[in-house]
């Protein structure tokens, strides 16, 4: 009787350790984050266009440097202006409307 | 009692006990990540149910939306530094203001900038502020091209996406603008920020994305370029290898080619657009060839 018992207790422990290797691995599996928070607000929980960052630590980690500014160099870009009879002249060169 | 019954009694609940750990035990490995796991529980959904119950109607003004922007373009042109050639930074300002003049939304200043990077990619912060990416630059043929590419980022601020978007996470109250909500929050300029900063790395909506390509193949064709400008450089970069590390943002960050060349091919049907606009490759090359 303690035989059968033990056998159907290995069997049990043996047919949970094959599903759970059939479930997906911990890392793919569905955890909200934060970027998940801001794809949802989005609109597009389904067709998730999230991605790691860029340089460095984002390429790895895939977190932004949200901190980081540069206002000198955007200054620079923001005086960058074109003039009524500039654009005009553009438009006019390239056959434009 | 006896000690004998007492002695059954034990035994009985020690089964007991055991069947209950083995059962829990099989619960637990046969459905990890879901048995008793607060980690699946859809955040999305109740934040997005919350966000239905609270439906937010304010918003951004012009000049908060501005001061949002100019924020996060602060934070590009830091992580990805600003290429400064006045005759290459002028062209694309030229071109950017040659879309704008036929946009929907000429109240506010429009910037066009090049990130110094040779990732491919182009993005539109609130405000105005735009920038592409000399990686993306690079590979463009011609000066409709150009103009497709600002066009399409030029409608995500003309539709105010990324505005839409922060109304849609709630960031502000119901009936709340921003400088109402700054007034008791100093933080909360920004909140908007980073949220702002971590959706354009993540990505607009797949819905706000084909918007853009719609809106920005309409625009570059009323400006009198070639329509088919934008849909070339998609197309282009749709035949470069998927893996390619230097896409890998602009593909997680868009939805697939073949979606959006299949809504240009449309827009373009049910517009009459036709290939008669201009493509001006001479001038773009004359302006933006490498040194």
């Amino acid at each position: 009787m303690r035989k059968i018992k033990y056998a159907v207790l290995a069997l049990v422990f043996l047919s949970s350790l094959s599903l759970a290797d059939d479930a997906p691995p911990a890392d793919t599996q569905k955890k909200m984050t934060l970027q998940d928070l801001i794809n949802n607000a989005a609109g597009s929980s389904d067709n998730s266009t999230s991605v790691a960052g860029v340089r460095g630590l984002e390429e790895t980690s895939g977190a932004v440097d949200t901190q980081a500014r540069d206002f000198a160099a955007l200054e620079r870009l923001e005086h960058v202006v074109v003039h009524d009879d500039e654009l005009a002249k553009f438009i006019e060169e390239g056959k434009l409307r | 009692m006896t000690a004998a019954h007492n002695a059954k009694r034990a035994a009985q609940s020690s089964k007991r006990s055991k069947f209950c750990a083995l059962s829990f035990a099989f619960c637990v490995l046969s459905f990890p990540g879901r048995a008793f796991d607060l980690n699946d529980l859809d955040v999305g959904k109740v934040v997005s149910g919350g966000a239905k119950l609270v439906k937010a109607v304010g918003g951004l003004s012009d000049a908060d939306e501005i001061k949002v922007g100019r924020e996060v373009a602060a934070n590009l042109a830091a992580r990805y530094g600003l290429v400064e050639d006045p005759v290459k930074v002028k062209y694309v300002n030229l071109v950017g203001q040659a879309v704008v003049s036929h946009c929907d939304r000429k109240k506010i200043p429009y910037h066009f900038g090049i990130l110094h990077t040779s990732e491919i990619n182009a993005l539109a912060a609130p405000g105005g502020y735009i920038f592409i990416t000399q990686g993306l630059l690079d590979t463009l043929k011609d000066e409709s091209e150009l103009a497709g590419v600002l066009a399409h980022e030029v409608t995500h601020v003309v539709r105010r996406h990324i505005v839409k978007a922060i109304r849609k996470a709630n960031l502000l109250g119901a009936g709340e603008d921003l400088a109402s909500a700054a007034g008791k929050d100093v933080s909360k300029y920004s909140q908007l920020s980073d949220f702002s900063i971590n959706l354009l790395s993540n990505g607009l909506s797949r819905s706000d994305e084909l918007e853009a390509d719609k809106g920005g193949t309409i625009l570059a064709a009323s400006v009198g370029y070639d329509p088919k400008g934008l849909r070339r450089s998609i197309e282009r970069l749709a035949a470069k290898q998927q893996a390619e590390v230097l896409l890998s943002r602009f593909n997680k960050t868009h939805p697939a080619a073949k979606e959006r060349l299949t809504a240009i091919d449309q827009t373009l049907r049910q517009n009459g657009l036709s290939n008669e606009g201009r493509q001006l490759a001479e001038r773009f090359q004359a302006h933006l060839a490498k040194k």
